[in-house]
């Protein structure tokens, strides 16, 4: 890992790919670039996390697939959240929000 | 064909996950190009930054689900193709592990068959038997009487009805063809309900028919196929059944088969008024179906109160039985087994110990083999195989070894049985039911698939740990797990000790029980067995009449010395017995005692010593005053030294009255009634003629082989009487012999497993051995070149091969001793430490193992230094 990069956290990479997908179907390399992009290049996904974890996303079908052509006229594999995929995205968020703020409350305890 | 469509949606969505893959490398390449690099260089980019293609398409596979399965099926393919290349070896581990497991399935099949295997009927773990039990005097469990069956019916709430039947009743089936001998048994009308079957063909008896002693019988289906071709019309037909006319009402169905399947004809059970006494006339066998729901503990509990009751109620009748009386209530299949069950077992665990020593042998093998692909699993693990993945793969590989093991084993089993089953022990249960049916297939192949898997583990974790540097740099030569190899040798040895010491025990007690002395003389006897029609030989008189003619008939045939008639053989097992009192000792206790009715010429036709006095003459008949012989253990305990001869005795059965005086004409030599193994009491003979009895056992003393004289005696039987039905014709050996039989083969299967054991292990340890012998040659040439003799390199292995065998010894003798402890209620005449034992278990085991141990041993002193040196 290049140092000032930053490992995507075990069972955060579930919701960043929900996260993503929320704004419109995408392909793995998308959905890679995307997370990078909007961490300012902080957030690495490994691709050999990426795939097994939208497989995964697809097997308990929050979000299905479907074989598309990317801008550049490229064949490339879309995919896009299901309404069930939603429900996720919104139960992980919350819970990940209580993470965060039980976490700061840990780190830095008031008083 | 859903697995075909199965395979296609794999080929699929395979196809869709590399083609992703691939779409993602592109997308990210042109996404390069146009940055402005290089198409080549870009693409190469592209895969670089990537990463490893396989690898990610593994991980997201493995998220399918089937991946696993698929992943353990690709290694056992690839195991098979690796245990193609080394065929020897192959076929040595197979071979091993088909013996294992073909004579445990064997043994498995017997047990499965006698013991486990539900019995035929509508929810059998509600059928109980029901026996008296009077354990302080030595019984622990005997046939019931009527008054007890009276009192169950009628107060037991927790059965829900109990069935009484005779068991063995011999019936003379005449007028269809030569005349028969059936076994049959009288039963209550409510047998078959309490069994839960009903009948194939027409319908049981009635309690009414019970009560009127009808003339009613009821056929097993395999006497209908037999003897009535299984024709329909057989119902309200009249057979002939000791001379009078019975009315066939019903055929059972082929699972109804009680109390054994031997019996082929129930007819009602009549109970005579004189027969209902309390403490009398224990000669019925019982059994009962509990209410749904009720424990066996509950159902006993039950019982002994109604038990405890009854005998407050009659106390005169139990007082020479005292308060250790009761009943003992057992689950039936459990019941009828109890003669073979402890041999069952004793046999499935020298099974167990062999399968034991077979995993641990192939552990040692596996362990080898893996030493020699250690430098393949190290360029395994250095491309990137997890340990775990190793391991598993090693395991996968080992798949086909055990399914062809199982084959093999299942085959051997197949055969064994074949060969075995004659001589299993007369009275085991559910012989016909042995097989190999599907839960001992289902053994066969999870052993297999155990012993192969218990046996990779330790060789998988040791080649999955294996220090990469080290093993590279080791070429060939890895001594991971010397350590485990030697522990699993001494174990295995340990193991053997066992089998081999109580196969050593059981062999003492067969040899033991073969120098018991019965007390009659068996060469040249020929014995046969006969049931008078009494409806054609109604009175006693008659029956004794008709004994004398026969006997003088018999004694007629050239080379017959002697003939006489009991009812029943020494060494029967089955028994009249019951209280004698004598005529001056009003004081004494009663005397439980076996009776026998004997006709003159039995006791010298037998071999039976005559101490005091005469045997039974032609002048004691019916009218004569009662005459009868004690033995020799009775007079010691009753007179002492003083002379019997002249005293009188009678029975004595409490209330229900008392036999005539007696008076004792002589004294005879003691003999094995029950059994070789069991000398439960003293013995007293009645004349025949003034207390008959039906059934009746003819032995004749003859000048020449007992078989050959066979025809000549049936001949005169016939010609005095051509309706009169011989049965069970064998010489006295074979009857001996007989009573043998469960020992021989318990002897004969434990040393078969010791045998076994012995080589098991011994092969084991010489791989160890020689193993380790190799791994030091290099030491044996420094050594030799030294100046070491080649006797002194082969002292060294062979050293190495006696400390393990010593070791293991040692462990072993240990483990002896409460295996030892577990099976003394099954010796016979040797104790549970027997010296003899234990010091031949070492023993053989020790001079084999230096035997396996002398091949290494003399390759290693034949070590060349010069080579040995060289070809590092």
């Amino acid at each position: 890992m290049e140092p000032g990069k930053l490992e995507v956290m075990q069972g955060t990479l579930d919701l960043l790919i929900l996260q993503t997908l929320q704004w419109g179907p995408q392909h793995g390399h998308g959905i890679g670039q995307a997370i990078r992009a909007k961490s300012d290049d902080l957030l690495q996904v490994e691709h050999g996390s990426l795939y097994p974890a939208l497989h995964r996303l697809r097997r308990k079908e929050w979000i299905e697939s479907e074989w598309g052509v990317t801008n550049n006229n490229q064949r490339a594999k879309f995919y896009r959240l299901t309404s069930a995929g939603k429900r996720q995205l919104a139960v992980e968020e919350s819970r990940w929000k209580l993470l965060v703020k039980t976490m700061a409350r840990v780190m830095r305890p008031e008083g | 064909m859903t697995w075909i469509r199965w395979w296609r949606r794999r080929r699929l969505e395979e196809d869709d996950l590399s083609e992703e893959l691939r779409a993602h490398v592109a997308i990210e390449a042109r996404q390069r190009v146009e940055a402005g690099q290089d198409p080549l260089e870009a693409e190469r980019a592209a895969r670089r930054a990537f990463g490893n293609a396989t690898q990610i398409g593994e991980a997201a596979r493995e998220t399918w689900g089937w991946a696993g399965v698929e992943r353990f099926f690709d290694d056992a393919r690839f195991g098979l193709r690796m245990l193609r290349k080394t065929p020897a070896w192959t076929a040595v581990i197979c071979g091993m592990l088909a013996l294992g497991i073909g004579l445990s399935t064997a043994i498995f099949s017997l047990v499965y068959g006698v013991l486990l295997q539900p019995l035929p009927y509508p929810q059998p773990d509600r059928i109980v038997a029901l026996w008296s039990s009077a354990p302080s005097h030595g019984y622990a469990y005997f046939n019931v009487n009527a008054v007890e069956w009276f009192h169950w019916r009628a107060e037991s709430k927790s059965l829900e009805d109990v069935a009484l039947t005779r068991p063995i009743v011999n019936f003379n089936l005449t007028g269809d063809g030569s005349p028969q001998r059936l076994q049959g048994a009288r039963s209550t009308w409510n047998l078959p309900q309490v069994l839960g079957v009903k009948p194939l063909l027409g319908r049981v008896s009635t309690e009414e028919e019970d009560l009127r002693d009808a003339k009613v019988a009821i056929l097993s289906y395999g006497l209908w196929e037999r003897q009535f071709g299984g024709d329909a019309g057989v119902l309200g037909r009249r057979i002939q059944l000791n001379g009078e006319p019975f009315e066939v009402i019903g055929v059972m169905p082929p699972e109804y088969r009680y109390p054994t399947s031997a019996i082929e004809l129930w007819t009602p059970l009549y109970i005579p008024k004189d027969e209902v006494r309390e403490g009398l006339n224990y000669q019925y066998i019982s059994v009962a179906r509990m209410q749904p729901g009720i424990s066996v503990a509950r159902a006993q509990s039950e019982i002994t109160g109604i038990m405890r009751r009854m005998m407050q109620q009659y106390p005169q009748e139990y007082q020479y039985t005292g308060n250790d009386f009761g009943a003992l209530v057992e689950p039936l299949a459990a019941s009828d087994a109890a003669a073979v069950r402890s041999a069952l077992y004793v046999l499935m665990a020298s099974a167990g110990c062999l399968l034991l020593i077979g995993c641990m042998n192939l552990g040692i093998l596996l362990l080898a083999r893996g030493n020699a692909r250690a430098r393949e699993i190290t360029v395994r693990v250095a491309l990137g195989a997890s340990a775990g993945r190793v391991r598993r793969q090693m395991l996968a590989e080992l798949f086909p070894v055990g399914l062809a093991g199982a084959a093999g084993g299942v085959l051997l089993a197949w055969w064994m049985l074949r060969l075995l089953l004659p001589f299993l022990p007369a009275n085991t249960p559910r012989v016909d039911s042995i097989g190999l049916q599907g839960p001992v297939l289902a053994f066969a192949v999870i052993a297999s698939l155990a012993v192969v898997f218990l046996a990779g583990i330790l060789p998988a974790r040791v080649a999955s740990s294996s220090q990469l540097v080290q093993a590279l740099h080791q070429q060939s030569r890895s001594v991971a797990g010397g350590g485990t190899r030697h522990a699993l040798v001494v174990a295995q040895i340990a193991v053997t000790i066992v089998v081999l010491f109580s196969g050593a025990l059981f062999a003492r007690s067969l040899g033991a029980l073969l120098k018991v002395n019965p007390g009659l003389s068996a060469p040249n006897l020929l014995t046969m067995h006969l049931a008078v029609t009494r409806a054609k030989y109604r009175e006693d008189a008659q029956v004794s009449a008709y004994y004398d003619r026969l006997l003088q008939r018999i004694r007629q045939v050239p080379g017959v010395t002697a003939a006489g008639i009991v009812n029943r053989l020494p060494l029967s097992g089955i028994a009249q017995t019951g209280p004698v009192e004598f005529d001056d000792k009003p004081g004494m206790p009663k005397f439980d005692t076996d009776w026998r009715s004997a006709t003159p010429g039995y006791i010298e036709a037998m071999g039976i010593p005559l101490l005091r006095g005469r045997v039974f003459t032609a002048r004691d008949g019916v009218t004569s005053p009662a005459v009868g012989l004690i033995d020799e253990h009775l007079a010691r305990r009753v007179f002492g030294s003083a002379d019997p001869v002249g005293r009188r005795f009678r029975l004595w059965a409490g209330s229900a009255g008392v036999g005539p005086w007696t008076e004792i004409v002589g004294v005879v030599g003691h003999v094995l009634n029950d059994s070789l193994e069991k000398d439960a009491r003293p013995q007293v003979y009645w004349l025949e003629a003034q207390r008959t009895q039906d059934r009746g056992a003819l032995v004749v003393k003859t000048a020449g082989r007992p078989e050959s004289f066979t025809q000549a005696v049936v001949e005169q039987i016939r010609a005095e009487d051509p309706d009169q039905t011989v049965y069970d014709v064998r010489s006295m050996e074979q009857w001996v012999a007989r009573n043998l039989e469960s020992r021989d083969l318990t002897a004969g299967l434990v040393g078969l497993f010791g045998v076994s054991s012995l080589i098991l292990a011994c092969l084991g340890l010489y791989g160890v051995v020689s193993y380790s012998a190799g791994l030091r040659l290099r030491e044996f040439g420094i050594r030799m070149a030294l100046g070491a003799r080649p006797a002194k390199v082969r002292g060294m292995v062979l050293g190495h091969a006696a400390q393990l065998a010593v070791l293991g010894s040692a462990v072993g003798l240990l483990l002896a001793w409460p295996v030892g402890a577990a099976i003394k209620s099954l010796l016979f005449g040797v104790g549970r430490a027997d010296a003899v034992s234990l010091i031949i278990a070492p023993a053989l085991l020790i001079a084999v193992a230096l035997v396996a141990g002398l091949g290494p041993a003399r390759r290693a002193a034949r070590t060349d230094p010069a080579v040995t040196l060289r070809a590092e």
